[in-house]
């Protein structure tokens, strides 16, 4: 409709607008269409009706799924291919305690700056999981993330339970650790001697709170979460106390 | 009690009411579409004003960063096509100048009152060109409309007044003409006025799908999704300027002389 004489039909129009003027407003009118909101699960143009980011189709078809589960406990599974040369990455979450229309709105949000609790593991997706999302967004313009939902397993469960209380017990022994070496002035680099003082005070600590045979366990069971505490001097030194504190 | 003397009218001159009640229904009708056409072009042409301040000056710049880009391009690789689309390029560049900084971007925002409105309408009622007379009465309506228009999106209530007294003072008195001259003229008004009716309309049609219509429906529904179409717009070629910035910088680097 970028003809001029649309907008001619009386001489005096104050709309009388030249071809190229036309063509201005054209060129504004094609740049807003790139702009318009999309769905962040099928990527098109649409009204969003849902967490203001997924259109009616898309939220109607997880409802007809899983609207009619009484599950309350649920795996969530984020993707992402930060570019089409690498490979997709995914990300699981087990929540617990959870609602259908919850976990709705954690899957209607693709945004990788919402929190979501019950972060269980990350790794890379089996072939045919990479298949299936590749096809999936084959139809999309801009594709790069996505998630889905379904409930979980016991198996699942269990898991990240297990896994969440390994990482709970290595968030609290490097609280401690952080706390006390503030508290003495310990840096990394201080003396064999000073470095010693603090890792008996570290350990008299995790004894008064039984997190001795935690962090045993977690060691003998090699598990992820302590790998994730640096090497460092001082936590040699504290694990060896702990062994032969156990031992004792 | 007595008998009322009553003269029944003749049949030409019950005609004659009939046309001019039909006359009167067609007068106000073909007002409030006048009123719709001079308001729906008031706002597009206010919107377009907006859009070319607000983004429509930023597409000459980004197209004057474009220009410069190929005009390098053709420096370091002189070939004919190069300098050919070099042209071209500065072409754009001038004209999308032109139409951004243009007398349309100088229009403002238009928000008529109920009181101008009723003015405008008054007078497309009483002066518009479709009721003349004459060939003088036509020349002088075509005149006055075309000044209630440009009075009304200037949002000057004075002058619609004034249009309104002057034609009031004198023209519009009825010649002494017969019934059958005068049911012959109300016949041909009502017919032009029918004309002009859908001639509005048609024109309503074209300006609702014009190309600065859409933008201002996109811009519209945008508001209601509570977000600020313009400004985004802005926001991108913005962008797209800074990158041709860029891209100008290491081109003028390549040629060993600044941007």
């Amino acid at each position: 409709m970028n003809d001029e004489s649309q907008l001619q039909v009386r001489p005096n129009s104050a709309l009388r607008l030249s071809t190229a003027r036309s063509g201005l407003i054209a060129r504004g009118r094609r740049d807003a269409a790139l702009l318009a909101p999309r769905c962040n699960k099928c990527g098109d143009a649409k009204e969003l009706v849902f967490a203001g980011c997924v259109c009616d189709c898309c939220s109607a078809a997880l409802d007809e799924q899983w609207a009619g589960s009484t599950a309350t406990a649920w795996l969530l599974t984020r993707y992402r291919a930060p570019d089409p040369d690498r490979l997709l990455h995914m990300w699981e979450f087990v929540l617990v305690d959870t609602t259908y229309a919850q976990m709705k709105t954690y899957w209607a949000s693709d945004d990788p700056d919402t929190q979501i609790p019950g972060f269980y593991r990350s790794r890379q997706p089996t072939s045919q999981e990479s298949g299936l999302q590749k096809s999936e967004w084959g139809t999309r313009s801009n594709p790069s993330r996505g998630s889905t939902i379904r409930p979980a397993t016991l198996e699942e469960v269990a898991a990240y339970q297990k896994s969440h209380r390994e990482w709970s017990v290595i968030g609290e022994v490097a609280r401690i650790f952080d706390h006390t070496c503030d508290k003495l002035g310990i840096l990394e680099a201080d003396d064999s001697e000073r470095i010693e003082e603090a890792a008996q005070e570290i350990v008299g600590k995790l004894r008064q709170l039984g997190w001795l045979e935690e962090l045993a366990r977690l060691n003998r069971e090699n598990s992820e979460a302590l790998c994730q505490i640096d090497g460092t001097l001082l936590f040699e030194l504290v694990f060896k106390s702990a062994t032969e504190d156990l031992r004792n | 009690m007595p008998g009322q003397i009553v003269r029944r009218l003749k049949p030409e001159e019950e005609e004659i009411l009939r046309k001019r009640e039909e006359l009167a229904a067609i007068r106000a009708t073909l007002a409030e579409r006048e009123l719709e056409l001079v308001d729906l072009r008031s706002q597009l042409a206010a919107f377009e004003g907006r859009y070319l301040r607000q983004v429509g000056t930023l597409y000459a710049e980004l197209d004057e960063w474009k220009a410069r880009i190929s005009e390098l391009r053709a420096r370091l690789d002189p070939s004919a096509a190069a300098r050919e689309h070099a042209q071209q390029a500065r072409e754009q560049a001038r004209q999308t100048y032109e139409d951004a900084h243009g007398a349309a971007s100088k229009t403002s925002d238009f928000t008529p009152s109920s009181e101008l409105k009723g003015l405008f309408r008054e007078v497309a009622k009483r002066i518009h060109p479709d009721f003349c007379r004459d060939a003088a009465d036509l020349e002088r309506r075509t005149r006055l409309m075309a000044e209630a228009n440009r009075a009304y999106e200037a949002g000057d209530a004075e002058t619609l007044q004034r249009i309104l007294n002057e034609y009031q003072d004198g023209a519009d008195a009825v010649d002494g003409e017969g019934i059958g001259a005068e049911l012959i003229r109300i016949i041909r008004q009502i017919s032009q006025a029918r004309e002009r009716v859908a001639a509005i309309e048609r024109e309503l049609t074209a300006l609702r799908q014009s190309e600065i219509a859409l933008l201002k429906k996109q811009a519209e529904d945008s508001e209601k999704a509570g977000r600020d179409l313009l400004a985004e717009l802005a926001a991108a070629v913005r962008e797209q300027i800074e990158l041709a910035k860029r891209e100008c910088e290491a081109l003028s680097k390549q040629e060993g002389r600044p941007a």
